[in-house]
């Protein structure tokens, strides 16, 4: 299985564009949103913090992130990290919108993990065309 | 929120048993999914993404049932229209089981089956290829077929050439007559064996689609009853529930006549004279039953149910002077039935009751 974290992932990601951008840490909770992030899905700054990732997850995905999670910690490997994939978003208010998610993962020296992803949210005010790039 | 110290190894638990859980269920050469009562993708495995979502297993919430099985055909190629009595969709509401179809340019087993957990309507649908041996199965099938397609013709030929050549038996002595007389009946022997061989390896191969559309069957059942030439001194009654008159079924005439053609040859084959036999069509729940009851000469040899096997004859129903039948009849009447979504068994034997009885059965259509 190829090597599914690339050092210096989250990084990059996190200066691409001005997208939405949030930052998870080994356990799955949000450790870090930007502020185009908050605009938005309308999160207060800060809101996300110490929440798991499945809240900005459409109940119905749950399952799967919980099960898909897990076994990344197992395994390493996932299908779903370092390239384009179109998810529902939860906004503040309950609301859902189509994003295209790229999702990285990286591993520090310690041994520790951090996954982050940029959204490109595909309808709504903000909606923006065009595949997202790494 | 971030769990507590102790909550937090708890958690770490649970997230690894859950995790390899996932890897089990990934590593899995079957396609697993389970679908809600409303037909959405609740849960799938990596087998299911692979077949459905380019391997990417979140992709398969929320999508129905209908969208995954769409475009699906039958094991012969022949697309299946998501009304179509014989697409998976319609054959699951009549409860467990599953086919052979081709999806996603695979040949592929479903299996659907409903779980009482995590609660009513759930469904789990397993989807796998097809193991070699029933691969191999398939191509035997396919082969028969072609076989049987193939030698038709010839026979047709050889059997026009006797009866012309039996035209003109006064130009032979006795013994070339027998010869002849005989040869005929063998060919005669070999048509049928072929015509049902034909039926019945249409159907396996999906070369033959049924046409089924709801209908009711007691006014279809009189009428065929009606134009039945019977043999002198053979009766057959039909008694049909007041309760039984409008429930519709989906039917294909021409396999309906061919179904209750194989039993009538069976109920006048293996009985002695006067030949009786018993139609009773009444509503059982949610199926329509046709009870089909002779006083022949029953069937006792075990497991009976083998008398539903291709190419068996049995032994109790062997008689001098008798042409043997051919031993595919109520293999292709049960595989008549399967094509109508129904089932044929045979109803349990009992020592006051001579003869045999068959159960018919078919789920009723409400549309």
């Amino acid at each position: 299985m190829v090597s599914q974290w690339t050092p210096g992932a989250v990084a990059a990601l996190r200066q691409k564009e001005n997208l939405p951008f949030v930052r998870a840490d080994a356990s799955g909770d949000i450790v870090e949103t930007n502020p185009r992030f908050d605009e938005v899905y309308g999160w207060q700054p800060g809101a996300l913090i110490g929440e798991s990732l499945a809240a900005i997850l459409p109940a119905s995905f749950r399952e799967f992130h919980h099960a898909g999670f897990a076994r990344f910690q197992l395994t390493e490997s996932s299908k779903v990290v370092n390239h384009p994939l179109t998810l529902a978003t939860v906004c503040s208010d309950g609301t859902e919108l189509q994003s295209e998610h790229y999702i990285v993962a990286e591993k520090y020296p310690d041994g520790s993990w951090s996954f982050a992803a940029t959204l490109r949210p595909l309808e709504g005010p903000h909606a923006s065309s065009g595949a997202a790039a790494p | 929120m971030s769990a507590g110290p102790g909550q937090g190894d708890l958690l770490a638990q649970l997230r690894q048993s859950l995790g390899l859980l996932q890897v089990a269920f990934d590593a899995a050469s079957e396609a697993m999914l389970i679908l809600d009562p409303s037909g959405e993708v609740r849960w799938g495995n990596q087998a299911a993404a692979d077949i459905w979502t380019d391997g990417l297993a979140i992709l398969l919430v929320g999508r129905r049932l209908e969208q995954l099985l769409e475009p699906i055909a039958n094991r012969g190629g022949h697309p299946l229209s998501l009304e179509a009595p014989v697409h998976p969709l319609q054959l699951l509401k009549a409860g467990d089981g599953g086919g052979v179809f081709e999806l996603k340019g695979k040949v592929l087993r479903l299996e659907w089956r409903l779980i009482p957990e995590p609660g009513e309507g759930y469904r789990l649908l397993l989807a796998r290829d097809l193991e070699p041996q029933e691969q191999a199965l398939q191509l035997q099938r396919q082969f028969l077929n072609q076989l049987a397609h193939e030698l038709h013709t010839p026979l047709a030929i050889v059997s026009g050439s006797l009866s012309r050549l039996q035209a003109k038996t006064t130009e032979l002595s006795q013994k070339p007559r027998q010869w002849l007389a005989q040869a005929r009946e063998e060919t005669s022997r070999l048509g049928r064996l072929l015509t049902t061989l034909m039926a019945l390896t249409d159907l396996d191969t999906g070369r033959r689609v049924l046409c089924l559309e709801p209908a009711p069957l007691a006014p279809w059942l009189r009428q065929w009853r009606h134009e039945q030439v019977l043999p002198a001194g053979a009766e057959l009654e039909l008694h049909i529930d007041p309760e039984a008159e409008a429930v519709r079924i989906a039917s294909d005439g021409p396999a309906l006549q061919e179904l209750l053609a194989q039993l009538l040859d069976n109920s006048l084959r293996y009985s002695d004279a006067p030949v009786r036999i018993a139609l009773a069509l009444r509503l059982d729940g949610a199926q329509l039953q046709l009870r089909w009851a002779d006083q022949g000469w029953g069937i006792n040899s075990e497991p009976r149910d083998q008398v539903f096997e291709r190419f068996v004859r049995l032994e109790e129903h062997r008689r001098p002077q008798q042409v043997d039948g051919a031993g595919l009849g109520l293999a292709l009447a049960r595989e008549l039935q399967a094509a109508m979504g129904g089932s044929l068994q045979l109803a349990a034997s009992s020592p006051d009751q001579p003869g045999v009885a068959f159960l018919a059965s078919w789920p009723r259509r409400d549309d």
